[in-house]
Formats: C-alpha cells, structure tokens, sequence
C-alpha cells in the first residue's frame, strides 16, 4: 500500500507515492536523489542524516515520509545560493571542521537550527547543540571553532560579508 | 579514464628522486583549508554509498544470529518468491564455496570461506539476495528459512587454550606459534632493581564506529568488474577480488572516491564487497551492498580485547633493569593480529627484556588494524607500569621517561633518523604546567578529585617504494595529480597538492587531485600505518619535479636561456635576472604544441641503517567524583614530533580526533558479550557502545609540535601522524586518575561503576 | 495500514475500529520498527492540532500530548517546572528534542524515560481519549511496569495535567550516565521541593527512574523530610534505607549495586541543590 505526499525539498515540490515506512532520509536520498543527508545508524543516535523541517532540525532517520507531507524539507544541498556557500558551510570548510566529512552535513544542519535561535553561542551552548551528532574523526575541536566562525560572519551584514571575501 | 601519455623526452627521473626538503617552503606548512572542503560541506562529495546507477538493486546479507553454530539447513524458496527479488547467492552455490584471501599482513590463516556452514560468530554470513529496493530486499531476507544446530562458543581469550573448550578451527583455537623476544638476562636485570612491580592489565575490544558503515557497489560491463567502495587501500582490494574470482587483475576496477572515515577498518577486502560482486554478475545489473550500523558492530573488525601480564624493575636513580611482557590476544574467529607485547620491547632504554605475544581465537567478529594496532594496548599496559615504577621510587613520572629515553630503537640498535621524545616531554611538561599541576590536589571533603599524567608514544613509520605517481600540468597553468592514495578523511589530497603547489609555483586552487581509482592511477600503496605522507610527499614531489624540469628545458629552448637561470613563480617562467618579465606558459610554443607535460614520481627507497619513527607525550588532567565514579576528562595537551608538519590544520586535527578517540577507549568503549547465555553482543548500537560527544571531551585541548628538521627521512621531511595520536591518550587519562584517587585501573574502560568498585574496596580494605 | 486523521474524532475513530499503534514524533518509533513494515495498522497523529500547545487554567497546566520537548523548553513556565525542562535536554539531542512528544515519551514506558520522574513529581495526571469519552489516570498509576502503561489501545493520550500546587517550588533533576549526553541513563532524579515561610520543607516529592521497571516516588523519605528545617545539611538525612523500596536491574549499562549506589548520590545531591 502506498501513499502520494508532496514535500517541498529546499524549495521545490517532489511528488511521490511512497509506503508508509519509507524513512524521510530514504525518500531524500533514492526519491529525490539528494545524497548530501548522509545515513550512519538509522537509529536516531548519530545525527548524519539531520535535515531541516520546517526550519527546526530533525533526524529524517526518524521521520517518515509520510510525516513530511506538505512540510518544508531544507537539506546541506539547499543551503548555498548559487556558487555562494551558506556561512556554516563556509565556517566547516576555513576552520577545517571536519576530516573524512561524513558527518559533516548533519553537523552544519544542527548548527543551522542553533544560530537560528543563538546568533552568538558559547563554547558551551555549541557542544550542547551538537551534542546529538556524532563525529569519530575531528574530536569535535574544529567543529566548535567552525559554528563561531559562522556565527561571526553571520551576525556581520551581508554586503559587509561580500566585500571581506 | 584518462589515458597518460609519457613524455619520451623524459631522460631518467633519478635525480628529482633525491631532493633534499624544503628550507623555506611557501606553501607546504601553511594551515591551509582543505583542497576538497566544498564537496564535503556542500553535500556534493559522492561516496560510495551515495551512488545510485541505473537500473541498480540493493542486496542484503543473511547473518548467524549464533555465535558459533552449524547451518544445517537453508530453505531460501519463499524468499525467491518474494517480491522484487531479483537473485539469491548462498552455500548451495558454487560461489558460497570462494575462499576470500587474507590481506598481505596476515601471513596465514584457516580458510576464510564465503559462506561457511560452520559459522564462527555472530553475524557470520550465511546467505545473500538482490532486490529491486532496500526494503523488499530486507522482507525477503526474514523469508529465509534456517536450521541452526547451535554449539557451545568460546568468548575470552583466557578460556582458549584450557581443555574442553569449543575448538573453533581443526588446527585449534592458537593463531600462531607464540612470539617471543629476548635480551640481555631478566633474572639478573630483576636482581639489580631496587623497586619490583608486577601487574596485569586488560583491555576492552573497541570497535572503529566510522560514521559511514561499509558500503559496496558492483557493476560488470561483460568480464570487467568495477566495484566502488569506501577503501583505504584500491590496489589491495583489487588483487584481493581478482584471485577470490579467477579474474586477471585487469579486469577488476576499484574505485574509491571519498571514504567515510577508516581507521584501518577499511583496508582489506570484505565479504559484502565479493557478496556485491556476485549478485551483479548473477543479475547483469548494478547491486549497492550497504551494511547496518549493527553489522559494522559484529563484523567489520574491531580493535582486540588483550590481557598483559607485566614484571617490571628500576633502580632508585629512575633507570630500568629489566621489562617481562606477556600478552594474550583474541583476535575473534579468524586469523589477525592481537599482539601488544612486541611493542614494549622498542619503547624504552631497558637492558633486560623478555616479551611473548600469544593470539588465540573466540567466537566472536575478526580484528582488523585499528588506528595504532598493538600500540595502543601495549601503552595502556606500559605507560601505567612505568608510572608505578616511578611512583614506587619518589620520582616524578616525567622525569622518570627522561631518565629511559633512547638514543637508538632499543631492540635493534638502529639510531633513528630523528627522534624528539625528550623534547616533547619538556615542551609538554612546560606548557601543561606539570610541576604546579602535580602538586596542587583537591581538599579532601570535596567529592570531586583532581589529577594529571602523562603517557608518551612512539610509532614506527615506513615509507618507499612501490609506488608511482603522476603529475600532469597543461599550458593554461592548471595540473593534474593521479595517485592511488585514497583520502581517508586526513588531507592526504590537500597535502599532496600542496607540494605539487610548492615545487610548481602554481596556486592550489589549479590543482586538481583525482580519485582514488585503479583504473586511472599507477599502483600505489594502500592509506595505512600513518605512512601516506611518507610514501606519497616524495612520490608527488618527484613528479612535480620531473615537470618542472622538463618545463624548464621547454622554456629554456625558447626564451634562449638555460634553465638554471629559470624558475617557475606563480603559474610563470621568471627568468631570475630579469623577474620583472615573467612569461606565461601559454606561450611557450613547444608546450603549447605537446598540450601537457606528464612528470612520473616514485617515492625514493627508504635510509638504509636508519629507523624512521614518531614521538609524542601527552598529559592529562581529570576529574573524578569519588561518589559517583564519574570520570571527566578536564584538559588534553599533547606534544608530538612527526618530521615536518605539512599543514598545522590537518595535523592538529589528526591529534585532536586520536585524543578523543582515547578518551573513549580509557572511560567507555568496549564490546560487550552475554556471558551468561547467549554469547551474542549486547551492544551492538550507538546507545549503548559509547563513543565520546561534543560534551563528552575537554574544551581545553591544546596540540603543540616539535619539528626535528629531518633531512634523513625523506625528501619532505616528513614522518607519520595518523595513528601515534592515540596511542598514549588512554594511560595518561588512566595515570590521571590515579593521581587524582590513589587508584590504580588496570582495566580498560574505567566505566564509574569500576571506578566507584575500586573506591568501595580500598574503603573496606582500610 | 497508515491514516493520518487531522482531528481528534478522527483519531479516537481510528483507533476504535483498528487495532493500530499510535505514531507522533517517531523518535522511538522507528529504531523500534527497524525496516519492516508495520505489523499493525499506524495512526499517525501528528496532524491532529488539538493535541497541541501548553495552556494555563486557574488550578492546573495543561500540556498538549504532541507538545515537543524543544516547544516545552521554549515555553514560560514556573520555576516547579526546572526539573521538568532539565529532563527535556537530555532527551537525545536537539533534533530528538524537536520531534518526540511528551505522550510518545509516556506511552512509551521506558524505565528510562526521561520526562517520568519530573512529572511525577509534579504529581502529573495524564489524560485518556477514546471513542467512549475522557477519563483522568494518576501518572503515578498509569506506568504500570517496562514498557507497560494502562492505556487501552482505543485511547489516546491527548494531554498531561499539572496540578498548580508548589508552583514557586524548586526543582531539580540529576542524571546519571557512563557518557554524558546521549545518554541512557543508568540513575535519574527527579526532586520538587516547596518551603513555608519559616523555610521549613511544606511539600516535597521525589522521583527515581531507571533503578526499578517503573519510575517511583519514594513516599517514606518525603514523609521523613517533610517539616524538616531545608537547611544546608539535608543531604545528610538521607540513608540507604530510603531508597530500598528500588529494584534496579543489572544490565548492560549498570549493575544493581552500582544503580543502588548511584541513586542515593544523586538523591542527596538534589536535596542539596534544592535546599540551598
């Protein structure tokens, strides 16, 4: 038995019938093709697959697909504008948050929903936030270092962000 | 796949073989992003798990939920039938009978069939199917119908050699033949300590929990197989599947774009990869093979459990008589290593010593390399030895390492091409405070107690040949890098093409690194033993060289110089007498004309006489709550010497990630197995085997290097980073605690109910 | 079989004619149900926006049954509640806290659940809906053993009430785990504590989770303590005795003994945390 849904993912309607079991972060990756939300355990623990609903992070490993119908669905991939990376991105990449990068975009998901309702957190908060997301290369050091490094550049306006680049 | 075509005006590479390392490098040492950050934080990079191709199918694997029973019967018709099940692969086929081939390292072993109807530990494959989709695959598999006749199993490696026990394989449950090292005279090195402890120490099997789980994707194009897998070694893999299917080794392709993480679990071909294979072949169509987080858990390879054994003796002046190391190992049911004993043997200045590593089989998931293998159980059990014996004479345990540093590798004699362990020692000691720290201790109302240790570390690298890589630049200024070396997630791609952008002069943004992909590249060896920048810098920076020179000729033809009198600067030939009037590369006619200049590049063989080797200290400050048992990890500094550090940022992360990792292995990482009934793992998930989180580990982490200048390793200067980070995490955490409590945890983890055990008997005892 | 009924009547419908299992957050749902297909029908709530939302009434708090644990951590609430929120952060992570339900974590009935002990400190009182009507169960009641609850399978669990009691008391919840933050917990405890004007303990609850199959108040010890001075040295009154009414378990995470242990600790604490 299958059900039709039609999800907004990073901006665009994807229609599709799916069966009720078929997790969120399947639907993303096989139906919509958006291999960016990556899967590590499949049993809400590790945080690799987060993504955005309706602007708040969730773990799509957890979410049905049916659950997501007619909800907005951010992924890493919906991030950036054009070739202008999202400043989290950014952050990840200067502060060299990351290693092997499996992890990495349910990391800079999480970080989204956290400086959404933080602009500036503390080393504290950041860990807190992240502390559903699991990372077996970095040690986490570089990733705390990356969100503030996003953070500074998002508190800054963004034609004052253009002309540093 | 790109065909290179080798410059016939290349006369001979050896002199760009022996370049002495850099002295003022531009780029090469620089805290440089990372050359493939963009397709990390963007979503973009494609690992192999992210592939979907046309018309592909999704397998699944069947596991022995038992671990150690006999397949009696396997009824797979229902699951035939099943919907969307497309093919079945299993012991009833001729195929279940392949005998997969121990990697290089593991000199022999009892045959590793595919299918094995005698299965030896949970999770042992049993039988597999191809299905349209993911989940009909999964329906069909709990169709398979099985008969187990369950047999008695065997979980600790203390039990493996007494009478009675399960014999897991016909030649018995011994790997090998106990190895055993000795010199000077134990008895009377014992005779002339001052001070004697003994103590046994254990340690947990940890498992690597990469976050991405083993993946395989099979395709076949008639007789030619092209398998995408996250590995750290293609050129392994390839010959590995070349022989378990009878095919020439050029008809099999391994591709391995990006990998999620490895830690030597990576490095071997697996049985889902042939399983891939198989289907693909059985159905002419493409087979994704994607483990489950549990499968990775029971097998995909695991640091082994090991139990040392330890004698130790020291004179009151802090130096050490003599050292006796026994081991035992388990290495799981089929042949690795699980060795720690060795190791000790080369650690430390000590004239007598008598060390025996015995292996023995369970019945339980294979060992595979894990980051540091032998190195970081033999520091667990060492480092803590060596604070006994400081402790038990009145001297301080950083003098106490001082005092038994060696001036050449201990059990051969060689001198080393550099070795800065004192400097660490010192350098550490001084930035963490040490002497202020070791004194200062909490009152002794509070709860909470304070403590700092130190352990250190040495790791034995090895670079060289075979290996041969490519660097091609083309007249627009831009070059290619084609190597076998996979990016593990370390920066080997961004190291790498930071020393084609040192000896080219061209930005790293024109540089452009290709996969790692046996049919594009030259063999190479595998990503492993903390050797890539050893093996792969002097490779790349020989054929960087090689074009260059050849560039310079070109250019020295046309501008009417010599070449001498030519360097290369920012993508430009600028004549040295005359910088103002540098020269584009397009328009050099000849170049122009050849449309690229292909450089190849062999890594130099290694010094001969001299050892190559890292070292490094590490301190540690904890606080324990003596109520509780909790254990936190306050602070982390470690100071380490590995040749040139080629980029701060990948360097610093590479410590960053081993400390954590050490954390987990002190405090709470460890397989756990029904003793009592099942004999099965009990914590196969995140939730309950835990690796450490973002609050789990000190905000207060610091990296500090030593760089020894070494112009002996090898033309970068060079030495390995990758595994040596955690090897001495765990005992300075454990050497922390007892300074902080007066305990001593011989075993790893030191969970807060053993802690607080300890706590509660050494209460009784008084 | 999958619906997904948008109001209550819709819902309770559901479930009078299928014996479904109920979905809302999935956070729990889904590692449970690994990648079979349901074996019963699923009635997923999540649409049903009266279940929704915490509202104020003159004698108690109401808390909606699909209220998230990130909407409760948001929300103004008395100080009685402190316990209740810490609980909420350490529910998975934040993307756990943004998805699972208050119902779900309670019909859930893990002996560690996390929001348990704080509510029934609270004295919380969960509310029942079928098709027949709208009946009240004591939480203290309503988890009847591990993963056990008096919910009959034709009832939803639409809202948890507060009594307004000790609003202005204090509270505090302590966890205790071998890794802190994802964490299931070996020990939990949950205290409110409300003081009369001569700063004399006037009510106290305490609640332990995950040292015996259900989460439980331990009535002797708040009986002891009650009218007792909360002074800087309450922790002391607390003996081993206190807490022998528990019935941990050894398992995979912790011993019994160390369970034990660990629940006196953690109970003093919080009286220590509480008083001072």
């Amino acid at each position: 038995m299958t059900r039709n849904v039609a999800i907004t993912v990073n901006g665009t309607e994807r229609r599709a019938s799916v069966e009720p079991r078929l997790l969120l972060v399947h639907f993303l990756r096989e139906n919509a093709g958006l291999t960016g939300t990556h899967i590590g355990c499949e049993t809400s623990l590790c945080g690799a697959c987060t993504v955005l609903m309706d602007g708040r992070a969730v773990k799509s490993c957890t979410v049905l697909a049916v659950q997501a119908d007619g909800r907005q669905v951010t992924t890493v991939e919906g991030l950036a504008s054009g070739d202008q990376l999202h400043p989290i991105q950014e952050g990840f990449w200067e502060e060299h948050g990351l290693q092997c990068g499996f992890c990495t975009p349910g990391m800079i998901m999480c970080s989204h929903d956290l400086l959404g309702h933080n602009s500036n957190p503390s080393d504290g908060e950041i860990r807190e936030a992240l502390n559903g997301n699991i990372c077996r290369c970095t040690g986490y050091q570089n990733i705390v270092a990356a969100v503030k490094n996003a953070a500074r550049k998002m508190s800054k306006p963004i034609a004052a962000r253009a002309g540093a680049r | 796949m790109k065909q290179t075509e080798i410059s016939s005006e290349r006369n001979s590479s050896t002199d760009a073989q022996n370049l002495e390392p850099w002295t003022n490098p531009t780029v090469v040492g620089k805290p440089l992003p990372r050359v493939d950050g963009y397709e990390r934080v963007s979503g973009s990079a494609i690992y192999p798990a992210d592939l979907i191709l046309p018309d592909m199918l999704h397998a699944a694997i069947l596991r022995c939920p038992h671990p150690h029973a006999i397949v009696k019967n396997l009824n797979t018709e229902a699951a035939r039938k099943s919907p969307g099940v497309r093919a079945i692969v299993s012991s009833a086929d001729p195929e279940g009978k392949l005998v997969i081939p121990y990697p290089w390292w593991v000199p022999e072993g009892p045959p590793v069939l595919l299918f094995d109807q005698h299965c030896r530990y949970q999770g042992e494959e049993v039988a597999a199917l191809a299905a349209d989709t993911p989940y009909q695959a999964y329906d069909a598999l709990r169709l398979m119908k099985v008969e187990y006749e369950e047999l008695s199993h065997l979980l600790h490696a203390q039990d493996a050699l007494k009478p009675g026990q399960p014999l897991l394989h016909n030649t018995g449950n011994l790997v090998r033949r106990p190895d055993t090292y000795q010199r000077g005279d134990l008895a009377k090195g014992f005779g002339e300590a001052d001070v004697l402890v003994e103590e046994t120490y254990e340690t947990s099997c940890e498992i690597h929990a990469t976050v991405e789980t083993h993946v395989a994707v099979a395709r076949w194009e008639g007789e030619q197989l092209t398998v995408w897998v996250p590995t750290q070694a293609i050129y392994e893999e390839q010959k590995s599947l070349a022989a378990t299917l009878r095919l020439p080794v050029s008809s099999v392709r391994v591709i391995s774009q990006y990998v999620g993480g490895s830690f030597g679990c990576k490095a071997e071909l697996s049985k889902h990869t042939l399983i891939a294979a198989l289907l693909a072949r059985k159905t002419r169509r493409p087979v994704k093979l994607a483990l489950s987080r549990e499968e990775s858990f029971l097998c995909a390879g695991n640091r082994p459990p090991n139990v040392m054994c330890l004698k130790a003796g020291a004179k009151k002046d802090g130096s050490l008589t003599a050292l006796e190391f026994t081991n035992l190992g388990a290495v799981g049911a089929y042949a690795d290593w699980a060795d720690a004993a060795g190791w000790a043997a080369g650690s430390y200045a000590c004239p007598n010593i008598r060390t025996q590593d015995t292996e023995v089989y369970i019945n339980a998931g294979k060992a595979r390399a894990f980051r540091g293998p032998g190195a970081a159980q033999s520091a667990w059990a060492l480092e803590q030895m060596i604070d006994m014996l400081a402790d038990k004479i009145g001297m301080d345990p950083v003098e106490f390492r001082l005092k038994n540093v060696p001036a050449t590798h201990p059990r051969t004699g060689e001198p080393y091409t550099s070795i800065e362990l004192r400097e660490c020692l010192l350098k550490g000691a001084e930035a963490f405070g040490w002497t202020k720290a070791r004194v200062a201790r909490a009152s002794s109302s509070d709860p909470v107690k304070r403590g700092v240790g130190v352990a250190s570390c040495r790791w034995i690298t090895e670079g060289g040949p075979p290996t041969t890589v490519i660097v091609t630049l083309f007249p627009d200024g831009s070059a290619t890098l084609n190597m076998a070396a996979a990016d593990q997630g370390t920066g080997t791609k961004t190291i790498m093409a930071m020393v084609v952008a040192e000896e080219l002069g061209i930005p790293l943004q024109k540089i452009h690194v290709e996969h790692a992909d046996t049919g594009t590249t030259q063999y190479g060896k595998s990503g492993g033993g903390s050797h890539s920048v050893m093996v792969y810098a002097p490779a790349v920076r020989a054929a960087a060289a090689d074009v260059k020179r050849q560039l310079l000729e070109i250019a020295a033809g046309e501008l009417k110089r010599p070449a001498i009198e030519l360097s290369l600067k920012d993508g430009k030939i600028v004549p040295v007498r005359e910088p103002g009037q540098p020269k584009n590369l397009s328009e050099l006619k000849d170049l122009t004309r050849r449309e690229q200049i292909a450089g190849i590049g062999h890594p130099p063989p290694e010094p001969k006489g001299r050892l190559i080797a890292s070292f490094g200290a590490q301190f540690a400050e904890v606080e324990v709550n003596v109520h509780t048992g909790e254990i936190r990890v306050i602070r982390l500094l470690a100071c380490h010497d590995s040749g040139r550090v080629m980029n701060p940022l990948t360097h610093e992360s590479q410590i960053f990630g081993g400390m954590v990792m050490g954390i987990g292995f002190a405090l709470t990482e460890q397989r756990v197995l029904d003793d009592h009934q099942t004999g099965r793992m009990v914590n196969a998930n995140w939730h309950d085997y835990k690796i450490p989180t973002a609050k789990d580990v000190p905000f207060d982490q610091l990296c500090l290097t030593i760089d020894p200048k070494d112009a002996e390793c090898n033309s970068a200067g060079a030495k390995g980073v990758g595994e040596i980070g955690t090897v001495p995490t765990a005992p300075a955490i454990a050497n922390a605690v007892y300074h902080a409590t007066g305990i001593r945890v011989t075993q790893a983890p030191i969970s807060p109910m053993q802690m607080l055990a300890l706590l509660a008997a050494r209460r009784e005892a008084r | 079989m999958y619906l997904r009924p948008t109001t209550l009547d819709q819902a309770v419908d559901a479930l009078e004619h299928h014996r479904a299992q109920v979905l809302a957050g999935g956070t729990d749902f889904y590692p449970a149900l690994g990648e079979r297909l349901p074996s019963t029908p699923v009635v997923d709530i999540t649409a049903v926006a009266e279940l929704k939302g915490i509202s104020v009434h003159e004698t108690f708090f109401r808390i909606g049954g699909l209220t998230t644990w990130s909407e409760l951590l948001a929300a103004q609430l008395p100080p009685c509640f402190d316990a209740l929120k810490s609980a909420a952060r350490e529910i998975g992570g934040v993307q756990i806290q943004n998805r699972g339900t208050v119902a779900g974590n309670l019909c859930n009935a893990s002996p560690a659940a996390d929001s348990v002990p704080p509510l029934l400190a609270l004295d919380a009182e969960v509310e029942l809906v079928s098709i027949g009507g709208r009946r009240g169960v004591l939480l203290a009641d309503f988890i009847v053993g591990s993963r056990k609850t008096l919910r009959r399978a034709d009832e939803l669990l639409t809202a948890v009430i507060v009594p307004r009691v000790v609003e202005n008391a204090r509270s505090v919840f302590l966890k205790l785990g071998a890794r802190r933050y994802l964490v299931i917990s070996i020990a939990m405890v949950a205290i409110v504590l409300a003081v009369d004007e001569q700063r004399r303990i006037r009510d106290i609850r305490i609640a332990v989770g995950s040292c015996s199959a259900r989460a439980q108040r331990l009535r002797e010890l708040e009986q002891f303590l009650t009218g007792r001075p909360a002074q800087a040295r309450l922790d002391a009154l607390v003996m081993p005795e206190h807490v022998k009414s528990l019935s941990p378990i050894d398992d995979v995470r912790a011993t019994a003994a160390y369970r034990s242990d660990a629940a006196l600790i953690l109970v003093r604490r919080a009286l220590q945390m509480c008083a001072s």
